[in-house]
């Protein structure tokens, strides 16, 4: 995982030659939170190490730190979706531990848990500076730097305004009447991916389980010998020391499964990736379906005039039922009528032109991201599964050390 | 588990039973059966036929080969001598030679029914599976007891290799059956006996220590059996996931493909090695039974004691009897001391009569004291002996037993990494 991000660093953004960022630590803290209650909550160190600093005087510079709460996090990347909805957006860690084998924690105090988020933050925040669209931004810059005032900052943007409604965006998705097909294909390929991935965390987690029980259980094969050993004249150090590596054995998956966590984590990043896609898919759907909208509404408009002009009733309107009723209307009248509607016309065309035009950008954008996401994704799935491989390679080495030891004690007796 | 180097002990009379009758044995002196000739189980058949109670059943029965040994180091090639024999004639060959040779630590059968069975196992005698490892096991037990320096030569021993007729008529010939102590006698002595051999309390002691060990060993294998099958099946989940991922993927769809065959091929390659497993774990079920057989002879020695103390006292109270009737004083409690006082001394002919009486049933009891001393030393003697030699094999097998399952774990991981490097390789050309 580490060099896909090294890689994007290596590529570089501005901002990260002039920084370099980590989360550092995570520390409880209580206080009053909105319903003035008393909470415990986890806040997290931001380092800022200044490089230009470091290598022109030669001395390590002190690191500009903050600290930030996970609500904070959440903000800043509510604010990154809206901004820039034609980015797929890096995700966070997940809220609650999900996808637990039994014997891990889904206490979100739990220290393993905490230290696990901790590297996700930094993960999030990395990914963010080493995009070369999204480094850039200035609210991005002040959550690094500026610790109070940050949130007032924030919401000056107005960015809430910006939020589409569900409404909105599921209607879209329901009528939009020529959706771009590579887009079609992309969400399909997102829906797919969150399916596999889920079911191989899903897998995974059922091995840990299964796994842990495997190794635990070999610590009866060290109680037995041990036990043995204690009736048995020429055999009873070579059960003794056996039975101590039995116990080993089994005090060794906990390291085993803690660090197969990290790796369950950086499939996790892909399962929330495939959500960030579906939005882009979704913000894409909706400026179609607004085009289309303006494009009918003009159309109409355009239709309206033509009837007015020559007369001809093709599309049912009030005004032409109650000029039936009534009475055709005056020459002034229809004058004016007509002038509305050209003007009205005018800001249909503008309209269109507009939504088309925003159309076209965000979706030229949008597959500048959407290829540089597919490259990133190949390279980070394919390192985390080789890396699981190895994990599993690893592990049937220490069993391999294990078992010989044991052998060579049974040897001796 | 092959017990190949027979030991050519002269062990005192070897092949002679306790009551000393010489027709049990065979001809030849050569202490060690399996040095004249090769034996094995070959093969195993399923018959059916009537049972006991003429209701139709299926069995199977076990080919016995047996070979001069001589005929292989002559270079002659001969066709082997071949008996067919069902495991309940096993059952009874090892009865009678239990109580036959009350002080030998007779090896043990492989397990009527499948134990300590892990979920998958299969635990129906007519399973093949089942069926061959009790194949192995007979043919452990008759090696086992053809290379007993004091079982191999019994003459019973051979009529059940050789000779598929008249078996069984010629076992209960033997009366072997009468020699069976009743269960509350054996029950009743280990309470009573005042001074036991030390040797044997420490080795009932062991014995059942033993016995308990193994088991938790052997649970505790099955427990871990069960759970390594699982987590090797749950990786044909991966296999499937990975199959339907490689459908969605362009750049990866190939990598993906060749890993989900390799999850494939690790989750079936359980089964083999587990297979394997339960051979090992037959070896520590031997054990298992052998701890009984050791208890067996050490509830002998208590029972051979306890007779000789019982018989001991008996011919003290009997002198003491004598005595009090030669001397006049009483000093032990007597229903004749008490009419005695109550209605007067009786005749001297009376006397003379009794003290001959007396004499003569002390002559008995002397009898039968010498002959219960000499069984007890024989008992003793012999069962040490035997003990020496168990103590020594079980160290040696024991130590291989527990050598092949660690050969197996590592085996089990080599596979491992051999899978996942592939599967690692199939990741990297991604």
């Amino acid at each position: 995982m580490r060099a896909g991000l090294l890689r994007m660093v290596e590529r570089g953004t501005s901002l990260l030659k002039k920084m370099e960022i980590s989360v550092a630590e995570a520390e409880k803290r209580t206080g009053k939170n909105t319903v003035n209650m008393q909470e415990t909550y986890t806040v997290y160190l931001i380092e800022i190490r200044n490089t230009c600093l470091q290598f022109s005087f030669g001395t390590p510079a002190a690191p500009d730190t903050l600290w930030r709460r996970y609500s904070e996090f959440e903000l800043l990347r509510t604010y990154l979706l809206v901004t820039y909805p034609y980015i797929i957006i890096p995700p966070l860690p997940e809220k609650r531990a999900e996808f637990v084998w039994h014997k891990l924690s889904a206490d979100n105090l739990d220290p393993d848990f905490v230290e696990r988020r901790r590297v996700g933050l930094e993960n999030f925040l990395l990914r963010v500076a080493s995009h070369h669209v999204l480094s850039n931004d200035k609210i991005f810059f002040l959550f690094l730097t500026e610790e109070k005032g940050w949130r007032e900052a924030v919401l000056d943007t107005g960015f809430q305004d910006k939020v589409d409604s569900r409404l909105k965006s599921v209607s879209a998705m329901l009528r939009v009447k020529n959706p771009d097909k590579r887009f079609t294909a992309l969400k399909q390929y997102s829906d797919e991916l969150n399916t596999v991935v889920s079911q191989l965390l899903r897998v995974r987690a059922r091995v840990a389980d299964r796994l842990y029980g495997v190794y635990k259980v070999h610590g009866n094969y060290g109680r037995v010998f041990s036990e043995w050993s204690a009736i048995e004249r020429e055999m009873g150090d070579g059960l003794q020391s056996a039975g101590h590596h039995m116990d080993t054995y089994a005090a060794s998956i906990d390291d085993i499964l803690e660090e197969e966590e990290h790796y369950a984590d950086q499939l996790k990043e892909y399962l929330f990736y495939t959500d960030a896609v579906r939005s882009v898919c979704k913000k894409h759907e909706l400026m179609q379906y607004e085009l289309e909208m303006a494009s009918q509404d003009l159309a109409y408009k355009k239709q309206q005039k033509e009837e007015l002009v020559t007369g001809t009733v093709r599309v049912f309107s009030l005004k032409g039922m109650t000029s039936k009723l009534f009475g055709s209307e005056t020459q002034e009248q229809r004058e004016s009528r007509l002038s509305a509607i050209e003007q009205s016309i005018e800001e249909g065309v503008e309209a269109v032109m507009e939504k088309n035009t925003e159309c076209r950008d965000f979706v030229s954008a949008a597959w500048e991201d959407i290829e540089r996401f597919k490259e990133q994704k190949d390279k980070d799935l394919r390192e985390a599964l080789i890396s699981y491989a190895i994990m599993q390679i690893s592990m049937c080495k220490k069993g391999i050390q294990v078992w010989s030891n044991a052998k060579d004690c049974f040897n001796k007796m | 588990m092959m017990a190949e180097n027979g030991k050519d002990e002269a062990a005192a009379s070897d092949g002679e039973s306790a009551d000393g009758s010489a027709s049990l044995t065979v001809e030849r002196r050569d202490s060690n059966l399996l040095r004249r000739m090769e034996i094995c189980v070959a093969e195993a058949e399923k018959r059916s036929g009537k049972n006991a109670i003429s209701m139709q059943e299926t069995f199977t029965v076990y080919l016995i080969e047996t070979r001069p040994a001589d005929a292989a180091a002559e270079g002659r090639v001969q066709p082997p001598e071949s008996v067919w024999r069902r495991y309940s004639e096993f059952e009874l060959l090892r009865a009678y030679l239990i109580l036959t040779y009350p002080f030998y630590v007779v090896p043990p059968l492989p397990e009527k029914r499948a134990e300590f069975v892990w979920h998958k196992l299969s635990a129906d005698n007519m399973d093949p599976d089942f069926v061959e490892r009790r194949r192995i096991g007979l043919e452990n037990f008759l090696l086992h007891v053809a290379s007993h320096p004091g079982l191999s030569n019994d003459k019973i021993l051979y009529h059940f290799l050789t000779e598929e007729n008249c078996w069984k008529e010629a076992v209960y010939e033997t009366g072997f059956q009468d020699k069976a102590d009743s269960r509350m006698r054996a029950f009743g002595a280990t309470f009573r006996v005042r001074s036991p051999q030390k040797c044997f309390i420490d080795m009932k002691q062991y014995s059942e220590e033993l016995q308990c060990h193994t088991s938790q060993l052997l649970r505790a294998r099955a427990r871990v059996a069960d759970r390594v099958y699982a987590v090797y099946k749950v990786h044909g989940n991966y296999g499937r996931v990975f199959s339907e991922w490689s459908g969605v993927e362009k750049v990866m769809g190939d990598g993906l493909q060749s890993a989900g065959h390799h999850m494939d091929s690790y989750a079936a390659s359980i089964e083999e090695i587990l297979e394997e497993e339960e051979h090992y774990a037959d070896q520590l079920k031997e054990y298992l039974c052998y701890a009984e057989a050791l208890r067996a002879v050490c509830r002998k020695h208590e029972l051979t004691q306890f007779e000789l103390e019982t018989a001991s006292q008996d011919l003290i109270s009997k002198k003491q009897q004598r005595d009090e009737l030669a001397t006049g004083m009483v000093r032990t409690f007597s229903f004749k001391g008490v009419t005695n006082k109550l209605f007067g001394q009786e005749a001297p002919e009376q006397r003379e009569a009794r003290l001959s009486m007396l004499d003569e049933l002390i002559a008995d009891a002397e009898d039968s004291v010498r002959a219960k001393t000499a069984e007890c030393e024989e008992h003793v003697q012999k069962a040490r002996a035997d003990i020496l030699r168990f103590k020594e094999e079980k160290d040696k097998d024991l130590r291989e037993a527990l050598l092949n399952y660690a050969a197996i774990q590592i085996n089990m991981c080599k596979k491992g990494i051999q899978v996942w490097s592939n599967t690692r390789e199939s990741f990297q050309k991604m």
